[in-house]
């Protein structure tokens, strides 16, 4: 009787075993491929890759362009030091060192007794140098090609802080914080998009956010004028500059 | 005779908990796998035309990685021969080849090697008590762009996010839950990789009321797994291949 409870007892181990096996192994959850399911935001996608590839081809096209310009003209001093400073010329209007002009928008952001009326709070404008940064991010986000502070071009290497209160560093030069313009070159409706959500920011801190429209292109960005002195950075195998 | 019966007992007693234990478990399994199947059913169709607009979108956008390629190598290429022809005229062209290679790496168009720090930002992976938001646990745009500004500040001289460059026209933007950098989708984690001072840069972000303690401390709100930033003596940093929203078109 014993020996025949013992192997029931074994038995009924033996199975319960089994099972936590097959139950530990077995259950999991269901996945759902978003990128499967989402074929609307994968078409728009897909359309910005196609648009990212014409651009590829024909940047690829252009730099293949130039090789051979250089190549052709080594023996040629004039034309090779011509063809230098187009080439240049362009890459000074893409670093920002080269002042550009086009149709854009000006932001006006200044203390403002209304905004501070409608329940702002200058105090809040500790933080004013992070939505400044955060501004800028979004025009550049949405189209921006040049956007100057107070006619301070911001660049790469930009930086943008509020030293007190009334101190602000725009690529480490002082500014005035009461009243600050932003000038922007670029696509109008997509930037204004962009920044929708800031004019809200900016009057939580007692500031007023106006926006103009420069339509007739006339709209001018000024290039940047600190010195640029790369210590650290250098093209693979370059000796210091 | 009460040994015997005190043996009985015991057996009859470890039969009924391995029996109600089993019993359980059958049950377990059998819910669950009523609720795999009803999910299974819930979940919608996949349509062949997505799964077709999936394989395009993947197969581009692997041509485009091998394009981006093709274009750093051409760029390096050209800067090779500019160094060249920075010779020929030894009172104009060093002065014009020494300007290209200076506004190229101010630009990124050049690849660029350097001293520098690297560091990841990631969500908080662990679950979210349920008494605070999300959106403290997990990492914003408005997070890489404060990064990314110190850095500057630091005096980084160039900057990448998982391989994307941040130049002049660079924006960091959340669309839904996904970040774009230079109009290109990237996920966590975020490799921050910064060519500069690598003291400055790692005191500038550590320092005490700093941007690493604004984002990881719960005292701050905030909730984000940052790693301490690595100094390495050789980063790289790779060129822009995009058309700057549209200048070089």
């Amino acid at each position: 009787m014993e020996t025949k409870h013992k192997v029931s007892l074994f038995l009924v181990s033996i199975l319960l075993g089994s099972m936590l096996t097959v139950q530990f192994t077995t259950v999991h959850r269901p996945r759902i491929d978003n990128k499967v399911v989402d074929n609307v935001q994968m078409n728009a996608e897909l359309t910005q890759e196609k648009d990212r590839q014409k651009f590829y081809y024909s940047e690829i096209d252009r730099l293949e362009q130039q090789i051979k310009t250089y190549e052709n003209k080594q023996g040629n001093r004039e034309e090779l030091v011509k063809a230098m400073a187009e080439d240049l010329d362009k890459v000074k209007l893409l670093a920002g060192v080269k002042a550009v002009k086009g149709n854009g928008i000006i932001i006006t952001i200044e203390d403002s007794f209304d905004a501070v009326a409608a329940g702002g709070d200058p105090s809040k404008a500790a933080s004013l140098d992070y939505y400044l940064y955060q501004l800028i991010n979004y025009l550049n986000g949405n189209e921006a090609q040049a956007v100057a502070v107070e006619n301070h071009r911001i660049v790469s290497v930009s930086s943008i802080r509020s030293i007190s209160q009334n101190n602000l560093q725009v690529n480490a030069v002082m500014i005035d914080p009461r009243k600050i313009s932003i000038k922007a070159v670029g696509n109008i409706e997509q930037m204004k998009i962009g920044m929708n959500l800031f004019p809200q920011f900016f009057r939580e801190m007692g500031k007023d956010f106006k926006v103009t429209d420069v339509t007739n292109g006339s709209l001018i960005i000024p290039a940047y004028e600190s010195t640029v002195d790369f210590k650290y950075a250098q093209p693979e195998g370059d000796k210091k500059l | 005779m009460p040994i015997k019966t005190d043996k009985r007992l015991r057996l009859t007693v470890s039969l009924t908990m391995i029996s109600v234990i089993l019993g359980l478990m059958l049950s377990m399994q059998y819910k669950n796998m009523r609720v795999t199947a009803e999910s299974q059913a819930k979940l919608p169709q996949i349509d062949p035309k997505a799964q077709y607009t999936a394989e395009q979108l993947g197969r581009i956008k692997d041509e485009n990685q091998g394009l981006e390629e093709s274009i750093e190598k051409l760029n390096k290429e050209l800067h090779s021969l500019e160094k060249l022809a920075g010779n020929v005229d030894q009172n104009l062209a060093p002065e014009i080849r020494d300007e290209l290679t200076k506004y190229k790496i101010m630009s990124g168009l050049l690849a660029v090697k350097g001293p520098g720090i690297t560091f990841t930002v990631d969500d908080n992976k662990k679950d979210t008590p349920t008494d605070k938001d999300v959106l403290l646990y997990i990492t914003h745009d408005s997070d890489l762009r404060m990064l990314v500004n110190e850095l500057f500040i630091a005096g980084a001289e160039a900057v990448s996010i998982n391989g994307q460059r941040i130049t002049t026209t660079t924006g960091i933007i959340c669309i839904g839950t996904v970040v774009k950098i230079n109009n290109q989708r990237v996920a966590t984690p975020f490799v921050l990789n910064a060519i500069g001072d690598p003291k400055n840069m790692i005191n500038a972000l550590e320092t005490r009321g700093g941007v690493i303690e604004l984002l990881t401390r719960p005292e701050n709100g905030r909730y984000l797994t940052i790693t301490p930033p690595k100094q390495s003596p050789s980063i790289t940093i790779p060129g822009y291949a995009g058309d700057f929203n549209g200048m070089k078109k």
